[in-house]
């Protein structure tokens, strides 16, 4: 497993996980009724792949909508980041005046002991 | 001789906003699959494309919607006679009233943790909510457990919780949950 893309639909987000450069993004909205099965994937290819010491990656998060489920998944999946090797920043993107998301940001930060980015958007 | 309605000449000057007119939008009854949340969302968005709801607020509508709707399929599909879904709006405020079926011990589960986000305030339920968060544990169908807060949160605290029993081991958990246009 070298790269993940998948396209964003009306229920899930758009992800773009690639190796060469090591990258990490996901948009759109996450509301699957089964997060779990549609973010353990992502955890494998995160244990799979940021296991260079000295490599560096962003995570790219720019979310519209995520359902409390998805909210666990992303916690997973930030924490696996955390506890790499591999030296990560998170950029946080939300939309100017979601003050619901920055909040969201600003919760996973106060959690997870990686540098973040909280990025406001453009509506 | 008076009736105790108003004359058309009066009625005719009060508005919907005087009475409390609330539009009834869409209702759902039975079984909440998730083919039934696919419909319903992209509903909700389309119509809030008509609406004059803050772009903020039209997101915590959806947000709560989706909550609610994966409540009512994770627990109200098994005997679903008594799941309900509507949505309603008025010229002030959006109104989601949810109702699936709960046995005893699951209403003395709810209750339990309604009545302990209910002694909080809407920081604690910020804080509350992280605490969740960062803990490992989760619900059998991967929620941890955050929904009530993240509805508690959405909407500002407007949120009512009501029981009906219909016997000694079965009851109907009511929600009403309302995201005010906060013009």
């Amino acid at each position: 497993m070298s790269a993940i893309s998948l396209t964003g639909n009306s229920k899930t987000p758009e992800v773009q996980f690639n190796t060469e450069p090591l990258s990490m993004a996901i948009s759109g909205r996450s509301i699957p009724e089964n997060s779990i099965e549609f973010y353990q994937p992502l955890l494998d290819w995160v244990d799979q792949h940021l296991d260079t010491s000295g490599a560096s990656i962003e995570v790219a998060i720019r979310l519209e909508y995520f359902n409390t489920s998805s909210s666990k998944c992303i916690m997973d999946l930030l924490k696996r980041v955390e506890k790499s090797p591999t030296e990560a920043t998170v950029l946080w993107y939300y939309e100017e005046e979601d003050e619901d998301m920055l909040e969201a940001g600003e919760d996973y930060d106060a959690i997870i002991d990686i540098p973040f980015k909280l990025i406001a958007t453009a509506e | 001789m008076s009736s105790g309605f108003p004359s058309k000449q009066q009625s005719a000057l009060i508005s919907n906003e005087e009475i409390g007119f609330q539009q009834l939008e869409l209702q759902w009854l039975g079984p909440m699959s998730e083919h039934t949340i696919q419909c319903i969302i992209p509903w909700l968005e389309s119509r809030m494309k008509q609406s004059d709801l803050p772009p903020l607020q039209i997101k915590r509508l959806v947000r709560v919607v989706v909550e609610l709707l994966q409540n009512l399929h994770h627990h109200g599909s098994q005997n679903a006679e008594h799941t309900r879904f509507n949505i309603e709006s008025s010229h002030d405020k959006w109104t989601v009233q949810t109702e699936n079926e709960l046995t005893t011990e699951q209403r003395n589960n709810l209750e339990q943790r309604w009545n302990a986000l209910m002694q909080l305030t809407p920081e604690q339920w910020r804080i509350s909510q992280r605490e969740k968060l960062a803990s490992g544990n989760r619900s059998s169908h991967g929620g941890g457990g955050i929904g009530l807060n993240e509805i508690l949160r959405k909407t500002e605290g407007h949120v009512e919780m009501a029981f009906l029993n219909l016997t000694s081991n079965v009851h109907i958990v009511r929600f009403t949950a309302q995201i005010h246009s906060r013009k």
